[in-house]
């Protein structure tokens, strides 16, 4: 039967997407005035978990008691009607409208059939003052700085009467002072007995404001542990500890002179002081959380991203470029980690593709030399195995993984030093997979310099020789060898930012 | 003195309206004379009232090109329907007619999803061909004079359409500031998938603005029609959408959504208005009013502009200092 003891269980949930089962056998529970701390991986089903909880999705099996009665919300407004309200990481407030608008948006309360703005703002400020937050009803949101936004969303929350408020990665924009006023409004919630689930990778802040910790993997669920019965290890451990597919393939060339030398590289608010080299015939792994600043430095080298501070030496030259065709033309390739947005002309056939980078070096007059861009196609098509049935083919009709191989011709065939891959196997099927990893490693071997960033431990173990780990902006490690171990890893990521 | 900055800087369109009577002052004292001013207000209160409709749709994030040619087809419906079912019939069927192009437009934008330039531009090019068949290619004369009486009819130095207009005003203002539909339209326009999930019917939103912008442009094309006493099938065409969505431009309004401001969209007109008088007073070929126009509109985006990357860079530091503060 139900327990009362618990406002919210979530039992064995599972959930499936074409081609990938996202949660396997989920859970977690929450009593009231408990705050549940949720980790693991980026990808282990985390969001996907709370998207079944408040009616984003519908779990395939299992079940949600929610107040001691099975629910299956339709809607997140069904959810939030129950008192089940997320706060999100991305805020989802409306810029040009006022705070007490943002707070009650969908549900204004009315005189007859006008708005009552004077309750509206009277009660806007009520929750508001619950928290202690200066902000009033009538500020414009486009006027708060993001933590009070943030306390917005929070405060809409409570005036909405949420039992269980979901934060997910509430402190990654807010300053150390902020963090404690939202510490304050967790522990006033919390002994109101609101629940709260907490999203974070941030061990310290886990431990200091978390009763419980519920950590996943692969969409699995390994364990809800008591925080103050455990260590910070027994809880990484329980992160990791996964069994290593055996498909990788490492690079094992000659490693030559240095590439690519970074010093002190900062844009402010995203990047502080990095600095790393790349070396030819070698594969350097960039891992990191998402957002902790891996595709911002590729970004800032190959000139599409302003830097305020560092240096960058390419080949040992020192370089600052002014957009992506100076980069290209120095020899760096950089294939971005969203294909369809960045990376390709989704209409167009594959053979313009891949000679898209290369079009300016194989002009005939003021045309571009068709019989050459062919030609190219052929070559790499080799190199790569390419399966399209014509060069012809549009590449929107190819797989992932061969879309990949275009893309990563493309850039090939421009003859460059450094190769730039971010998250490349990214949306690829697993056998598809394994071949853009011997690739990577046959471009190592072939005397290429090349980065590697991926939010997969396994990928970004299996194919780098080097691995810079990066936290909130920074770089937290080098490992190499031995030193390359998940723990070391997970810990160097999650360092607090 | 800041606190003044700030307002102008804040309301770019009272800082243009106020430098344009300064302008127009300075190029010829008459313009001041109540007279004038009263002139001004009278002349551009049509393209006010479809402004207002405009506005609504700005707001959500949209924008109208049929404006124009409904305009020649609503005017020409309302001629020459008066013979068959008298003044109110006509003026009643012209408005349902831009009803239905709303409908169409909102319907194909909200509901099927379809970009709302492309299926403007279409409907736009459908009235043009409507406004010539209907009339035989040729200008009617409306036959019922009270028609006339009310488009130059005046109350002291007000035209009546000049109080319809004020009227419409308050009415709109009401709307936009105290219903859901007024609050809702601000919501969808500012974040459509945010509002979405707050459970506001964002296509409804959209679809009802649609057809509120076009049975403005009807009653636009209505007036136009009364004060002149007669239709044209060449009325409104080729600029007059684009007249009205400059207007509310230049009132501060954002193309983008969410941002605009029914009064300033009046100011806007204004200003617009307020540029062929000076032309008119001063003596300038038309044409030069127009290319004053784009102009004045350039330099208002590029004050918008630089005004709006300062506030930025000012929150960019901000938020620089707060991540130092943490490493």
């Amino acid at each position: 039967m139900a327990n009362t003891e618990y406002l919210l269980q979530m039992k064995n949930i599972v959930k499936t997407f074409p081609g990938v089962r996202a949660l396997d056998g989920a859970a977690i529970t929450v009593k009231p005035g408990e705050v549940v701390a949720l980790c693991g991986e980026n990808g282990a089903g985390k969001s996907t978990l709370m998207k079944c909880l408040y009616g984003s999705y519908h779990a395939d099996e299992g079940e949600i008691i929610y107040m001691g009665q099975r629910v299956d919300f339709k809607t997140p407004d069904e959810g939030k009607e129950a008192g089940i309200i997320m706060v999100f990481q991305e805020l989802s407030l409306i810029r040009d409208l006022t705070v007490a608008e943002n707070m009650f948006l969908g549900s204004l309360p009315h005189k007859g059939f006008a708005v009552d703005w004077k309750k509206l703002n009277d009660d806007a400020n009520a929750a508001l003052d619950e928290l202690n937050s200066s902000v009033r009803g009538t500020d414009y949101v486009r006027d708060l700085p993001i933590s009070q936004q943030q306390m917005v969303e929070i405060a809409r929350g409570v005036a909405l009467g949420a039992k269980i408020l979901i934060l997910d990665e509430p402190t990654s924009s807010l300053t150390e002072k902020e963090v404690a006023a939202l510490f304050e409004i967790i522990r006033k919630l919390k002994a109101q007995g609101v629940g709260i689930i907490y999203i974070s990778h941030k061990m310290d802040e886990i431990f200091e404001i978390c009763d419980s910790a519920v950590v996943m993997r692969d969409g699995k669920f390994t364990g809800q542990f008591v925080l103050k019965d455990i260590t910070l290890d027994t809880l990484i451990q329980a992160m990791i500890g996964r069994t290593m597919d055996n498909y990788f393939t490492k690079a094992n060339g000659v490693v030559g002179e240095e590439v690519l030398k970074v010093e002190g590289l900062s844009v402010p608010g995203v990047l502080k002081d990095v600095s790393f080299n790349v070396r030819k015939g070698e594969v350097v792994g960039f891992y990191g959380l998402v957002g902790a600043g891996r595709s911002e430095t590729m970004e800032a080298i190959f000139g599409v991203r302003p830097y305020s501070a560092g240096t960058i030496t390419l080949k040992g030259e020192q370089v600052k470029f002014k957009g992506s065709k100076e980069a290209v033309k120095k020899g760096i390739g950089f294939v971005t980690e969203d294909r369809k947005q960045t990376g390709l002309l989704l209409p167009k056939s594959c053979r313009e593709n891949m000679a898209l980078a290369a079009l300016p070096n194989i002009k005939k007059g003021m045309f571009v030399d068709e019989d050459k861009t062919l030609e190219i196609y052929h070559k790499y098509e080799k190199i790569m195995d390419i399966k399209s049935p014509s060069p012809e083919q549009p590449i929107v009709l190819l797989s992932g993984g061969n879309q990949q191989k275009v893309i990563i011709g493309k850039w090939l065939c421009m003859g460059p030093d450094l190769v730039i891959l971010d998250e490349p196997t990214r949306g690829i099927d697993i056998g598809a997979k394994s071949e853009i990893h011997k690739l990577v490693a046959s471009l190592a071997e072939d005397g290429l310099a090349v980065i590697v960033i991926s939010s997969e431990m396994p990928e970004i173990m299996g194919v780098s020789n080097r691995i810079y780990t990066m936290a909130a902006g920074r770089i937290t490690a080098e490992l190499s060898g031995d030193e390359i171990t998940e723990e070391n890893l997970m810990r160097n990521i999650m360092v607090g930012a | 003195m800041k606190k003044v900055t700030s307002f102008l800087t804040n309301n770019i369109a009272i800082t243009i309206l106020i430098l344009m009577i300064i302008i127009a002052t300075i190029l010829d004292r008459s313009f001041l004379a109540p007279a004038n001013l009263f002139n001004v207000f009278n002349q551009n209160s049509i393209k006010g009232i479809m402004a207002i409709g405009m506005t609504f749709l700005i707001l959500n994030g949209y924008f109208d090109m049929s404006l124009c040619t409904l305009v020649s087809l609503a005017a020409a419906l309302s001629c020459g329907l008066q013979n068959q079912i008298g003044i109110a019939g006509a003026v009643l069927v012209s408005l349902l007619v831009g009803a239905l192009v709303g409908i169409i437009n909102g319907f194909l934008v909200a509901y099927v999803g379809i970009n709302g330039f492309v299926v403007t531009l279409a409907t736009m090019l459908g009235c043009r061909g409507l406004a010539y068949i209907y009339p035989n290619e040729k200008s009617i004369v409306a036959p019922n004079m009270s028609f006339l009486k009310f488009g130059i009819g005046k109350l002291g130095p007000i035209s009546y359409i000049s109080i319809l207009y004020l009227i419409l005003m308050f009415i709109a203002w009401f709307v936009l500031r105290f219903t859901n539909h007024g609050r809702n339209t601000y919501a969808a326009g500012g974040n459509a998938a945010a509002s979405a999930n707050a459970g506001i019917d964002v296509k409804r939103t959209i679809f009802i603005n649609f057809v509120i912008c076009g049975v403005g442009s009807a009653l636009g094309g209505i007036l136009y029609a009364a004060s002149l006493g007669s239709s044209s099938p060449a009325l409104g065409w080729p600029d007059m959408h684009m007249l009205v969505i400059a207007a509310c431009v230049l009132g501060g309004a954002k193309l983008s959504g969410g941002y605009g401001n029914l009064w300033f969209s009046m100011v806007g007109v204004m200003i617009l208005g307020i540029v062929i008088n000076i032309m008119s007073i001063t003596g300038a070929a038309p044409w030069v009013s127009t290319f004053c126009t784009g102009a004045i509109m350039i330099a208002v985006l590029i004050a918008d502009k630089l005004i709006t990357d300062a506030r930025n860079a000012e929150a960019l530091k901000a938020a620089e200092e707060a991540f130092k503060s943490r490493s």
